[in-house]
């Protein structure tokens, strides 16, 4: 990390001015990787930038208890991880609770430059992913769209290995149910 | 290709891949944020204990907040004195706002009742705002009614109404336990397909949405049926063919509608879903016919290249 991992570090105590100056760095450094993570989870474009804005807004608030720098990306990850969840959790309310309106555009999610074929993959994945349970949509897409180990999805869910394994392997099921995906085991 | 490589491959492509101006920009955004943070602390501690009074009146006018079901418009009973349980209150919705107080009906009771019934002039439409009640009517009439949970609903509306109300679980059970309250018009065809699928019955919803599709003809109403059925055929059961033929349906029905470029959308996907590469293309092509400068043109565009 470098410079970067230093300043980091001196940032419990340090004045506001260093203070600002080091959140902007981490910004600029771990906004694009915070927002990978939030669209493989929530699989809506426009609703990024805002899961964005709130976790660093957090950050920022907990920016002095951090004290080893090695560990600001898996922090942030988990902090990611817990607002991404508060949305979902959130979205499925308010769609409970107001008439279905229209279907949001899954095919936005891939990034241009994709296939029509893959395009219409990853839409008929999270049109899949958006019926699951929150807690096994959340495990499989650390799983498989963020390439994350199970001990490390166990982590970011907050629960036991053999929870998390069980529950990317519920949201497996119910993708292959829901013809998103092929039953590879069949 | 085995699923774990397809995913492999498609990840790549799921990332908002943000460019340095964007991450400028949203760090433009968070730091006004942050300025704005800081002055607002200063209204905060009073700003709370008027938040904190006002919690405790709402709270305490909304006790009966389980009975904003009543807020839709339903039938006010009188219960007429030779009914056997005609005991107290006569309109059914103080029956249904007070269980336990007055007559209560046992569940899934019937009884007959003169009933009067307050009628608003701009009904609910699913998808509008709640219209506002404004010069009822009323009517009386003599109707079968049943308990559903703490509601008194006209026999046989009870699916109807809790499909409407968003509850498709409940709607689900209802219609599945006395089918003979469907009627088989166009719009309660619909409505039964939507509390089937919605509640996760996408295979019991085909058939009400086969039937809608029939009975609208070529009315105003077969492009939604249509275009419904192949939503639930490409998204929920991932039958492509039948999909790309409820797809093409839904456009014939309506070739300037609403749904027209949708439909369209929906036969290349149902086509490529169902490994018809020809047939995508062919659909592609006529997408690309009627919605030269569509949402999905660019996309498409690479598929007919030849």
């Amino acid at each position: 990390m470098g410079a970067l991992s230093e300043t980091v570090a001196a940032v419990a105590g340090a004045s506001e001015r260093v203070e600002t100056l080091e959140f902007a760095a981490l910004f600029r450094r771990y906004a694009p990787y915070v927002a990978r993570i939030g669209l493989r989870i929530l699989g809506r474009p426009d609703e990024v930038d805002d899961l964005v804005q709130d976790v660093f807004l957090n950050v920022h608030q907990h920016l002095g208890e951090l004290r080893d720098p090695r560990s600001v990306k898996p922090w942030l990850a988990s902090i990611t991880v817990r607002a991404a969840r508060r949305k979902l959790h959130k979205r499925r309310i308010v769609e409970f609770f107001t008439k279905k309106g229209e279907e949001p555009d899954y095919s936005r999610v891939a990034a241009e430059g994709a296939s029509l074929e893959d395009r219409t993959f990853i839409a008929a994945l999270f049109r899949a992913l958006e019926d699951l349970p929150v807690s096994e949509r959340v495990a499989w897409s650390l799983r498989h769209l963020e390439g994350e180990t199970m001990e490390r999805v166990a982590e970011l869910c907050q629960c036991s290995l053999s929870t998390a394994k069980r529950r990317v392997q519920a949201a497996h099921e119910g993708l292959v149910k829901r013809g998103a995906i092929h039953d590879d085991n069949a | 290709m085995t699923t774990p490589e397809a995913i492999e491959r498609v990840r790549e492509h799921i990332d908002p891949r943000w460019s340095r101006v964007k991450v400028e920009r949203e760090l433009s955004a968070i730091e006004e944020r942050l300025a704005a943070r800081q002055n607002r602390r200063f209204w905060l501690v009073g700003a709370l204990s008027v938040a904190s009074a006002t919690a405790a009146v709402l709270l305490y006018q909304t006790r009966g907040f389980e009975n904003t079901a009543l807020d839709e418009p339903m039938p006010s009973v009188e219960l007429a004195a030779r009914t056997p349980r005609a005991k107290a209150p006569n309109n059914a919705a103080s029956l249904a706002r007070e269980p336990g107080k007055g007559t209560e009906l046992a569940a899934a009771e019937e009884l007959e009742a003169d009933m009067v019934f307050d009628e608003d002039d701009t009904a609910d439409e699913p998808g509008r705002p709640r219209a506002k009640r404004h010069g009822k009517r009323t009517r009386r009439e003599r109707a079968r009614l049943e308990q559903t949970g703490s509601r008194v609903v006209v026999a046989g509306q009870a699916w109807r109404s809790l499909a409407k109300e968003g509850r498709y679980h409940e709607a689900y059970r209802a219609l599945s336990e006395d089918k003979e309250a469907l009627e088989h018009t166009v719009d309660d065809l619909l409505l039964a397909g939507d509390a089937a699928r919605l509640s996760g019955h996408p295979r019991e919803a085909v058939p009400y949405y086969r039937e809608a599709l029939a009975r609208a003809g070529n009315g105003p109403r077969a492009h939604l049926a249509a275009h419904t059925l192949g939503r639930t055929l490409l998204h929920e059961l991932g039958d492509g063919r039948a999909a790309a033929q409820a797809f093409a349906r839904a456009y014939a029905a309506a070739p300037k509608g609403p749904l027209a470029e949708e439909a369209r959308i929906g036969e290349v996907e149902s086509y490529m879903r169902a490994g018809d590469r020809a047939a995508a293309r062919k659909a592609a092509e006529a997408y690309l016919q009627a919605f030269p400068n569509g949402r999905r043109a660019k996309d498409f565009a690479r598929l007919v290249e030849p």
